[in-house]
């Protein structure tokens, strides 16, 4: 391989920085790799890879993917390279590769499982060409980062090289449309009892043909664009799908899948349609390597979603849900709002996704509050919305608009304090949702609730 | 009272239809015409009380340009003679006189205002914008997020002077076009909600003088506290 001159000084001092970091207990996950890349711009493309490499790319879901794959694989025998420390931006990456790269710049893992971030993948995929890309999904994203789903779409069609095969969601018509030349295999989720005729979210980006304008007709909704459409004028409609979700057993906690070669069944992680999106995702991409039916189950049978993502607190009859929702991402925050409706019993909502570092510097663009369907928390079971926060008064209007009385609405400044003004004596489950930036609010909140239910349950007892 | 929303299958991107919303919460008996872009739309053979039309993809609005440019007389005819209209974020340029594309093609509008727009999709210009409309000597807030910047002679008929945040370019004050009663502006997103003052204007321009505003108190209080904000120099205006 011919390499640039500046690569091995790049090498070295790079390596030299993520030393000094560790040495200062710093996090070296990301800025050693814009060292290198300073020194070299075409550091990562004169890098040793493994002979295999996986991306994984999308809206929503590519975090829990990489995570499962990750889990996965040294079940399978394999220990992949991986970017789970780092950022799936730029300088993430390339200090995935340096951190494994020994001084002679080469790698000695096989397979590697990177994720990446939509816009980062012109720059990552011109110097790592992916054997196999993973899209989860494509959807509106952060205004300010991402503007609109057909940008992102953009993007991606530059950056995908020609040999990459793509394993993408046939129920997506945006992000299985990608590519149209590459190889690809699909996934999907055959039509379930409680999928909707019409769509009930506010955002569809994929309303109309794209070929010929026509109002496209949906077989089903399964939530925004997610489902099965057609267009009456032309012949464009969703793909046919390889690897399909044909039953769910959720007592049995079992996903029935359609695959080329028959049927198998795998253990179903998490109860939300997303989580089993991403779990086809990972059985798809592993299935396509080779891996076994058997060896993929019963490694699954091990796996459950982070607790940093989704996690269920038991306190006597009550419980306390963390649920992460990532602000200014409409979707991911309808997804969970959704949840919470379906989820049984009375509950409190406590919404801590106001965005954090734009409340320390300028003003939020609340824009994003309107694409997100705030729609479903007007449900009777759904007794109190709290919300803390500068954007609190935002979030109440939003909710108004929404339908939601102004009796069930607590606004507040100070986060961690909202965990007393949940009413237990009329709700059962208290949700927090909370942002990837806001995890310290989110702890500190669940904290107060677990201290406030032990020591009720402790005035039980006595 | 008919408000006619231009291919709303399409022109609804950055939470722009929340204006239609909430509209639809001050006026329950108004009836809303949605317009897709197959169809001709209906301000074409009727009187409407309100026409608008939200941002879109860089993609659609190509379409859009030709879909009305049958109709830009029409259009013209219809602001002289002062029917409320509201074309948000990049719905502005449709109805402008060019707009220069990434690779350097150049695409006519309707040529209705005097904008020439001008894309750059490396570099999202997002911003705070707070300005003043004159109609009601009204403090206005509101967002930006595009790829577009424009030029354009909007300096005797702006929507907005603005205090902080910048006008068509970072060159200019001007923001926006306000021309009979059509407001044609680069803010995005729910600027009816955020912006009582402006909704009361618009209601009352459309003859609902009468409408209360919905949710007046947690709007006023919502407007109070972002303005309090807006004007303060220690928070920044490009986010």
């Amino acid at each position: 391989m011919k390499r640039s001159w500046r690569f091995f000084p790049a090498l070295w001092t790079a390596k030299l920085t993520t030393a000094v970091l560790r040495l200062f207990h710093r996090n070296a996950t990301h800025l050693p790799g814009l060292v290198a890349l300073k020194l070299c711009p075409t550091f990562l493309g004169d890098i040793g890879k493994p002979k295999t490499i996986i991306a994984v790319t999308g809206t929503n879901g590519k975090t829990t993917v990489c995570n499962l794959l990750d889990d996965i694989l040294p079940d399978c025998g394999v220990q992949p390279l991986n970017n789970r420390t780092g950022s799936n931006v730029n300088g993430g990456i390339l200090t995935t590769f340096l951190n494994a790269a020994t001084l002679t710049g080469r790698v000695k893992e096989e397979m590697a499982v990177i994720e990446v971030d939509e816009r980062s993948a012109l720059f990552v995929f011109k110097y790592m060409q992916p054997d196999y890309l993973i899209v989860t999904n494509l959807f509106r994203d952060s205004f300010k980062r991402n503007a609109h789903s057909e940008f992102i779409s953009d993007i991606l069609n530059q950056a995908i090289p020609k040999k990459t095969k793509l394993i993408v969601n046939a129920d997506d018509l945006i992000g299985s449309r990608l590519a149209p030349n590459n190889d690809r295999i699909t996934f999907g989720i055959a039509h379930r009892e409680g999928d909707w005729e019409v769509r009930q979210n506010i955002v569809c980006d994929m309303v109309a043909c794209p070929y010929c304008n026509t109002v496209l007709e949906y077989d089903f909704v399964r939530y925004n664009h997610i489902g099965r459409a057609h267009c009456p004028k032309c012949d464009f409609a969703s793909p046919s799908v390889h690897y399909e979700i044909i039953a769910v057993d959720e007592e049995a906690a079992k996903l029935t899948v359609r695959t080329p070669r028959g049927e198998e069944q795998y253990r179903m992680i998490g109860d939300n349609i997303t989580d089993w999106y991403n779990t086809l995702a990972a059985v798809t991409m592993l299935r396509v390597l080779g891996f076994d039916e058997q060896t993929i189950e019963q490694s699954l049978q091990k796996q459950q979603i982070v607790k940093s993502r989704f996690e269920r607190i038991d306190i006597g009859d009550k419980a306390i849900t963390m649920l992460l929702a990532k602000g200014q991402n409409p979707i991911a925050c309808s997804r969970a709002f959704d949840y919470i409706r379906r989820t049984e019993g009375k509950k409190a909502v406590i919404l801590l996704i106001e965005d954090y570092y734009d409340a320390k510097h300028t003003s939020e663009n609340v824009a994003w509050l309107y694409d997100a369907d705030f729609e479903f928390l007007n449900d009777p079971s759904v007794e109190q919305i709290v919300i803390a926060g500068v954007r609190a008064a935002d979030f109440r209007v939003r909710l108004l608009l929404a339908g939601v009385d102004d009796s069930r609405i607590v606004c507040m400044r100070e986060e961690v304090a909202t965990a007393d003004a949940v009413d237990f004596e009329r709700v059962d489950n208290a949700f927090v949702l909370f942002d990837v930036y806001t995890t310290m609010f989110a702890d500190a909140t669940r904290e107060r609730l677990e201290n406030r239910l032990n020591g009720q349950n402790e005035e039980v007892s006595q | 009272m008919t408000i006619e929303i231009l291919f709303p299958e399409h022109a609804n991107l950055f939470g722009d239809m929340s204006n239609m919303r909430y509209l639809q919460a001050c006026l329950p008996d108004a009836e809303f015409v949605r317009t897709p872009l197959t169809d001709t739309p209906y301000f074409v053979n009727h009187d409407v009380d309100l026409l608008y039309m939200g941002p879109m993809t860089e993609r659609i609005q190509q379409q859009v340009i030709l879909a009305l440019m049958p109709f830009a007389d029409r259009l013209r005819e219809l602001i002289d003679g002062g029917t409320p209209m509201l074309f948000t974020g990049n719905a502005m340029e449709v109805l402008g006189n060019t707009i220069t594309l990434e690779g350097g093609n150049t695409i006519h509008g309707l040529g209705i205002l005097p904008l020439n727009a001008k894309q750059d999709l490396f570099h999202r210009f997002n911003s705070l914008i707070l300005g003043r409309f004159a109609p009601v000597q009204a403090d206005i807030v509101g967002f930006k997020s595009q790829f577009t910047s424009a030029t354009g002679d909007n300096a005797d008929c702006a929507f907005l002077k603005t205090e902080r945040g910048i006008g068509l370019n970072r060159q200019t004050h001007y923001e926006g076009f306000f021309k009979g009663n059509m407001i044609a502006t680069y803010l995005i997103g729910p600027i009816l909600v955020l912006n009582p003052a402006l909704t009361r204007w618009l209601l009352d321009t459309m003859g609902a003088t009468d409408a209360p505003l919905a949710f007046e108190d947690a709007v006023n209080d919502a407007y109070a506290r972002r303005l309090a904000e807006f004007c303060d120099p220690q928070v920044d205006v490009e986010y």
